[in-house]
């Protein structure tokens, strides 16, 4: 009888899990590639799927925010290009490595405030005004740069993007600081319930006393200086501010968020499922490499395994009506 | 995506060997008004896609060096960035001036193929430098050709390896026209010259250098007896070094890079790649000069020009610096 219960405890818990179907696949995924190529789990390899993923993730935590407030935005990509030469060129010009960054978030500070108050306040659909503000952040990266790389950089800021604490680089440490402050705000703050109440009834939110406008303004503002953060990491790893960052990661950190469970209609979604998404993305791409499955089948499988993966995780949630 | 990606890609000019027009004959051309212009100086407006760009100016050094020599004048125009609609607006303005030549770099030929056409009706040369126009629409094509580009790259490789190793290859997406074509021509010539050097792998980095930084991880790991990484576009080097050094593995494996970008020369300089292969713009600008002349003297040009490569490396690197 109580192992009956502890039973139906068990797979009402497992029903409740709504990345099930991510973490399988990641699972079996693992297990496959690890038993035909063991370097999968080397330090090496598994300090490299956590820095790719961790770029993709910082954006990701805030369009997580984004999109449950049910907005998007496509200009992070090229967002986090532009930042990356921004402070890369103050950097060269002998500023500290607080400023150049600094002067960097604030790049990303402004483009957000200006996506979100197009948004909010003259109504254009998010989809038009990022995918504008993605066209005009890439010509200026290419006004300013002339199409070069901004190289080389100062060690301060090849420390920061290369530098790592106990083996584990910087940006992962970063990348999980962020979570842990994100899955916090999320579900334990006003300001999360009025994100979340935004993208469930706007009208309702307005009517219980939410400042609407306000909020959704701020996830704009968040995603795009995540974006710059991403970018200035990425350049100081690189010891250069490349004009092809980040070219496509905007649509790479939407497929993330959406994988893990954020819907595209706003109202749920959460950092955990992000990060699942996110590492879904990478562990792909990283053990085709390792399972020398030639180049010519790889996006192939990529967009198989996606749609199991979150298949399984929509029949789940159909079957036993979650969500 | 594409587009942001093709633009770039435009801009990136070092890589700028979008399009292969016609490569497989090279028939004769002559000057279709048969004119003598030789009493007076010649007038020939160089139309460049990007104003500021290395290796544009190289090309500009070129043809300024050229004039020089034969006593013509050479005009630079064109857009400070890429935009095709001012290259066929300053092409128009050149056809207005009655100028004899004509030289351009056509990024998407089909663009500049009508105002190519009313140049050649009025008796003006039309020289493409590294993209090319179908055969019809101009005078005459200068450019790196593909096939003898991989050959040469594969061949310095599996020289530099003692005829012996495993080489991965990094593009920037698989259907990138001018890369796949030099990644054939390479395999091909190993197969045939060097049957011990093997392509192990070919991946893909989305001209992205932070990409080219992850994969290469991945490919090291994969392929642990690799003794190579040739990289067919210009981002990658950098990024396939960066891995090296973090995983110690300088020493161990061999980089060939593409085109004379600041990092790709300080990346050889600094000893973290064996090499760089180049292509000769400042070539492209000088001979097309010279192309102008010979047909408004009357004679013929061959069609199709290959402006060959150069490789670099640390050898020779200070002697190629001091060319440009």
């Amino acid at each position: 009888m109580n192992n009956n219960v502890k039973k139906s405890k068990l797979s009402q818990l497992l029903q409740r899990f709504d990345q099930l179907g991510i973490v399988l696949v990641l699972i079996v995924l693992m297990v496959a590639v690890g038993f035909k190529n063991s370097v999968f789990f080397s330090r090496d390899n598994i300090i490299n799927v956590l820095r790719s993923t961790s770029y993709v993730f910082i954006i990701g935590i805030a369009i997580t925010y984004v999109l449950i407030t049910g907005g998007l935005d496509l200009s992070v990509g090229s967002v986090m290009a532009m930042a990356g030469i921004i402070s890369a060129m103050t950097a060269q010009t002998g500023a500290s490595l607080l400023i150049s960054i600094l002067i960097g978030l604030l790049f990303g500070f402004v483009v957000g405030l200006i996506n979100g108050i197009l948004v909010v306040k003259l109504n254009i659909p998010a989809l038009i005004v990022t995918l504008g503000m993605m066209y005009i952040v890439d010509g200026l990266v290419l006004i300013v740069t002339k199409g070069s790389p901004v190289y080389p950089l100062p060690e301060s800021f090849k420390a920061l993007g290369q530098g790592s604490v106990l083996g584990i680089p910087n940006i992962v440490l970063i990348a999980l600081a962020l979570a842990l402050i994100g899955a916090f705000v999320l579900r334990n703050t006003r300001y999360g319930r009025c994100v979340y109440s935004i993208g469930g009834n706007r009208e309702t939110a307005r009517l219980a006393g939410i400042n609407v406008n306000l909020t959704q303004m701020s996830v704009y503002v968040l995603a795009s200086v995540s974006a710059s953060l991403a970018g200035i990491l990425m350049a100081g790893r690189l010891n250069s501010a490349q004009p092809s960052a980040g070219n496509g990661y905007e649509l790479t950190v939407v497929a993330a968020v959406i994988i893990g469970g954020t819907s595209m209609f706003g109202g749920s979604g959460s950092i955990f499922g992000t990060l699942l998404g996110a590492l879904l993305m990478t562990v792909i791409e990283n053990a085709l490499l390792l399972m020398k499955i030639s180049a010519y089948w790889q996006s192939l499988i990529v967009g198989i395994i996606i749609i199991f993966a979150v298949g399984l995780d929509q029949y789940r949630r159909k079957k036993y009506g979650i969500g | 995506m594409k587009k942001r990606f093709s633009a770039l890609l435009a801009i990136l000019l070092v890589a700028v060997l979008v399009f292969s027009g016609c490569t497989s004959e090279t028939p004769e051309t002559t000057d279709p008004s048969g004119e003598d212009n030789t009493s007076e100086s010649l007038n020939i407006t160089f139309v460049t896609p990007l104003l500021g760009n290395p290796v544009w100016l190289a090309a500009k050094q070129g043809a300024e060096d050229a004039a020089a020599e034969i006593g013509a004048t050479v005009t630079w125009v064109g857009p400070s960035d890429i935009d095709m609609d001012e290259q066929v607006r300053q092409i128009e303005l050149a056809i207005t001036e009655q100028v004899d030549g004509i030289i351009s770099c056509p990024l998407s030929p089909a663009i500049f193929e009508t105002v190519y056409k009313d140049a050649l009706s009025k008796g003006i040369v039309v020289i493409n430098t590294a993209v090319d126009t179908p055969e019809d629409t101009r005078t005459a094509y200068i450019g790196t050709d593909y096939v003898n580009f991989g050959q040469q790259a594969a061949r310095n490789l599996a020289e530099q390896l003692g005829g012996e190793g495993e080489v991965a290859v990094l593009v920037t997406s698989l259907d990138t026209e001018n890369q796949m074509s030099e990644l054939k021509a390479g395999e091909e010539l190993l197969a045939k010259e060097y049957p011990n050097v093997k392509i192990v792998v070919v991946e893909t980095s989305n001209s992205d250098t932070a990409q080219a930084a992850d994969k290469t991880s991945a490919i090291i790991d994969t392929y642990p007896e690799l003794d190579a990484i040739w990289c067919l576009e210009s981002t990658s080097p950098l990024g396939v070094a960066q891995t090296l050094q973090e995983r110690d593995m300088l020493d161990k494996v061999l980089v060939l890079g593409i085109d004379d970008t600041d990092d790709v020369l300080d990346l050889i300089d600094q000893e973290m790649i064996w090499g760089t292969m180049t292509q000769d713009f400042y070539k492209m600008g000088y001979e097309s000069v010279k192309m102008i002349k010979t047909v408004k003297d009357g004679g013929t040009v061959e069609s199709v020009q290959d402006s060959g490569t150069t490789l670099v490396t640390k050898e020779n690197l200070e002697e190629y610096k001091a060319r440009f």
